[in-house]
């Protein structure tokens, strides 16, 4: 646990509170304020939070600590929607500076990484439809270009057991939008309008999409127990 | 109710809601309940996917860091002109308010224990000689005597602000958050 948060009070409320703790014997002030973050080196431990709102207020090196803490996973997102390491990193650029834009209009600074990563799949889908502009991509040679394990089999997966290994090999397996929309919902936890607007679909076909995959899942999951 | 009578969407709706409140159709149920099971189990490992495979990522190119830190360091927010009183008749000086908070972080973070969130700036800020006001919310190293530390932030930012040849009227500190030390947070 990196903070205590709650809602911001004066100095004067917290006054009396923390005089007693400071007078209080037990606790008594260590020598150890060299400790005590230096400027720079302490936003490294700083929280999400704070350093979003640093951000915010124009602190492009709150902004850089943030990105470099959650890049890795940002690019991995992106990895997974796009199929393509080089349109992940375009992406995850893109989405960088956009997030560096919209610090300012995030309300729930507490939640940025969330927040990060629904940029990100925006737009990884903003870039995969710039470059196709028909829907015409193939399922197969999207899976091509994914690092497919070999270990493919679900009977063989069921006797290593490795139920992460057989979830990345059914994810695979999966045709694009259904894996797009299990992706975005179960990871980036975004709703059936914003898979719909991503994917463009109507929000009933994004249900119907995100349904199949499901079954197939489970389906298969069974083969992992 | 022995056959499966739920779709997987109710479940993961369910499941979306930390399954609240209380469904005895679908947790009473056992085919209901087991699907639930496996359901989470998919997500939890979703999860897990996507973060094993962000350890895996290798560190950032750094020409590809760098470029994204250079555009974003060319969007700064300026904000405001705020003259400085250097001024004379010839030839008005100013600061950008994006400097103004860089100057207020800087003089903020220097206090031990204190890291700078936010500030505002107000008063009538573009006009030469005006008084600012400056609030400046701080987290707060948990420990620390709050109240001192308050006021050696308050005196700081004063003195970096008039230093640079600005009319600071006030400077009010607020404590939005209180953190721990690094050491201590990752016990």
């Amino acid at each position: 646990m990196k903070k205590f948060s709650g809602p911001p009070f004066v100095v004067g409320m917290v006054f009396a509170e923390r005089v007693k703790v400071a007078a209080s014997p037990e606790a008594p002030h260590p020598p150890e304020q060299q400790l005590a973050p230096q400027a720079g080196a302490g936003l490294d431990g700083a929280s999400d939070g704070l350093l979003a709102r640093r951000a915010a207020d124009g602190d492009s090196r709150a902004f850089e600590v943030l990105l470099r803490r959650h890049l890795s996973l940002m690019t991995a997102y992106a990895v997974r929607l796009t199929g393509s390491r080089a349109d992940a990193s375009d992406a995850v650029q893109e989405a960088s500076i956009a997030i560096w834009r919209e610090l300012p209009t995030l309300t729930t600074p507490d939640a940025v990484r969330g927040w990060m990563m629904r940029i990100v799949s925006r737009k990884a889908f903003d870039l995969m439809r710039a470059r196709k502009p028909v829907d015409d991509i193939d399922d197969e040679a999207v899976s091509n270009r994914l690092p497919v394990s070999e270990s493919a089999d679900p009977a063989r997966l069921a006797v290593t057991g490795d139920a992460m290994a057989g979830l990345r090999a059914a994810l695979d397996r999966l045709p694009r939008l259904q894996r797009q929309s299990w992706i975005l919902r179960e990871v980036g936890g975004e709703s059936y309008g914003e898979i719909a607007e991503h994917l463009g679909i109507t929000t009933t076909a994004a249900r119907g999409q995100l349904a199949r995959a499901r079954e197939t899942l489970t389906r298969e999951m069974e083969a992992w127990r | 109710m022995s056959e499966q009578t739920v779709t997987l969407e109710r479940l993961s709706d369910y499941l979306d809601s930390g399954r609240f409140p209380y469904d005895p159709e679908i947790e009473d149920v056992p085919e209901n309940a087991g699907q639930l099971a496996v359901l989470q189990r998919l997500r939890s490992l979703s999860g897990r996917l996507i973060s094993d495979e962000a350890a895996a990522e290798p560190e950032p190119d750094p020409s590809w860091f760098s470029g994204v830190m250079d555009r974003v360091r060319r969007e700064a927010r300026s904000g405001r002109d705020i003259p400085l009183l250097a001024s004379d008749a010839f030839e008005t000086l100013h600061v950008t308010e994006g400097a103004v908070r860089g100057l207020i972080r800087e003089a903020g973070d220097s206090v031990p224990g204190a890291v700078v969130i936010s500030c505002s700036i107000d008063g009538s800020v573009t006009e030469l000689g005006a008084p600012l006001h400056i609030e400046v919310t701080i987290s707060a190293l948990r420990g620390e005597f709050v109240p001192a530390m308050a006021d050696e932030v308050r005196q700081a930012v004063a003195d970096r602000l008039t230093a640079q040849e600005l009319v600071v009227e006030t400077v009010d500190i607020v404590i939005g958050d209180v953190h721990l030390l690094e050491s201590e947070a990752s016990q």
